[in-house]
């Protein structure tokens, strides 16, 4: 059984191929981003002493988490419609993909919050800081330093779940990679070289963020 | 609202029934070979270590849609050329496996690799071989630790099988994409599917929880 390479077909179709992947790499980034405010709201909800707020958090976190991210693209895309809500394709998978992102960003950061030492909040009360600038200045930058290694797989995770964003014909990377295999047949080029540049950005973005935490350490 | 429902109940039934089965053997499988790789992985010497390193590396690195899609259409290219036809639902739960494969490889690598090595010495010490150093005081404790994260990666299967949808499959999320097709409604058949796969989600957690009761005992 012999195969014969023919890379020519990805060498003509490359700009696509990278346009996919700078789109992906943006819808992830951009997720993430609305997946932090959001996060961040869940979470404060999810540590404050309210009941009707835990509930809310807790709820939204197994909400999201127990739903797989395809069907909750699907319900934005094609069951929103129903109910008068239209969105372009592109928004639509950035809507469903900050939603997934900020439950599990929630989770994260509520670990991170519950993790700072109740003495350094008390300090913040003896010296008379008001209850915002506890937060802002003194739990934030503490959880965000803490979590940034949890984030960073997030990130990582989030980019790699853009490639469902071809099933609603989002064009990025995995939907070329499709419409390649499907129009010209060089089924192992397609998705070797796919493959090939999903592993080269992630390893590239955990030797960024790697380089980021090392920066931002305590010693 | 609940009439539609029940009148593509059969539809829905053989849905639900193809994604439990792609769920359960992709979670056999997985575990199986996962745990086999992690083990590998972490007393393996260096020749034999690198193409598992490398397998997990790579499949960690791809989406899992990638995965699935590549070996529906590599594998099923390779295999048309010697007569064979690939199923879509077996080379769906071949995908999901590989995936799942990897993510326990890493996770019992971890938990094998955080016990404390003197453990090891101790054994040897009082004239134990490997394999009774293994199965009676490294394997326990590593299992106390895999438990946990492996729950989460079990929902991951049972989420992953609706990108087996994608290449045919017909799963829960097909089945509904199909019957809004003729009938509409999609918000409804969306959100039923939706409820599905939080309960089987929520059996598996409770399970997981079961299952960690059980072996926390091991824990030190």
């Amino acid at each position: 059984m012999v195969y014969y390479f023919s890379f020519r077909v990805v060498q003509s179709n490359i700009g696509h191929m990278l346009n996919g992947l700078g789109l992906g790499l943006f819808i992830g980034v951009i997720s993430l981003f609305f997946g932090i405010i959001l996060g961040l709201i869940v979470a404060f909800a999810a540590v404050s002493s309210n009941r009707a707020f835990n509930n809310i958090a807790t709820w939204y976190t197994v909400f999201f988490r127990n739903i797989p991210l395809l069907l909750l693209a699907f319900i934005v895309y094609f069951g929103l419609p129903d109910v008068g809500i239209m969105m372009e394709r592109k928004v639509s998978f950035i809507f469903t993909l900050s939603l997934y992102a900020g439950a599990y960003m929630a989770e994260i950061f509520r670990a991170g919050l519950q993790a700072i030492p109740k003495g350094i909040i008390e300090a913040g009360q003896v010296i008379g800081l008001t209850r915002f600038h506890i937060c802002w200045n003194i739990q934030l930058p503490i959880m965000f330093r803490n979590v940034l290694p949890s984030m960073s797989n997030v990130l990582i995770s989030l980019f790699k779940d853009t490639s469902l964003a071809a099933s609603i014909t989002v064009p990025e990377l995995t939907y070329f990679a499709r419409k390649l295999n499907v129009e010209t047949f060089r089924v192992l080029e397609a998705w070797l070289s796919a493959a090939f540049l999903y592993i080269v950005t992630c390893y590239l973005m955990a030797y960024l963020l790697r380089k980021l935490e090392h920066k931002l350490r305590i010693e | 609202m609940f009439r539609i429902l029940y009148n593509f109940r059969i539809a829905l039934f053989f849905g639900t029934m193809n994604m439990v089965t792609a769920t359960f053997f992709a979670i056999i499988i997985g575990t199986t070979l996962g745990i086999l790789f992690g083990f590998i992985l972490c007393y393996g010497n260096k020749y034999v270590k690198f193409p598992f390193r490398l397998y997990v590396d790579l499949v960690r690195g791809i989406p899992a849609l990638v995965l699935i899609f590549s070996i529906y259409y590599i594998l099923g290219f390779f295999l048309s050329r010697v007569g064979i036809n690939l199923d879509n639902l077996k080379s769906g739960i071949i995908a999901l496996s590989a995936f799942s494969a990897a993510q326990v490889a890493e996770i019992t690598r971890g938990a094998l690799q955080s016990i404390p090595k003197d453990q090891i010495e101790a054994g040897k010490a009082i004239g134990l071989s490997f394999d009774k150093i293994f199965i009676f005081i490294l394997f326990p404790q590593a299992i106390a630790k895999i438990v946990p994260p492996w729950i989460n990666t079990a929902t991951e299967m049972c989420k992953g099988t609706t990108l087996l949808s994608l290449i045919g499959v017909r799963e829960l999320l097909l089945t509904a994409s199909q019957l809004i097709a003729t009938s509409g409604d999609a918000l409804v058949y969306y959100m039923f599917i939706g409820l599905i796969f939080f309960l089987v989600n929520t059996l598996i957690q409770l399970f997981g929880k079961l299952l960690e009761k059980k072996v926390s005992f091991y824990q030190l």
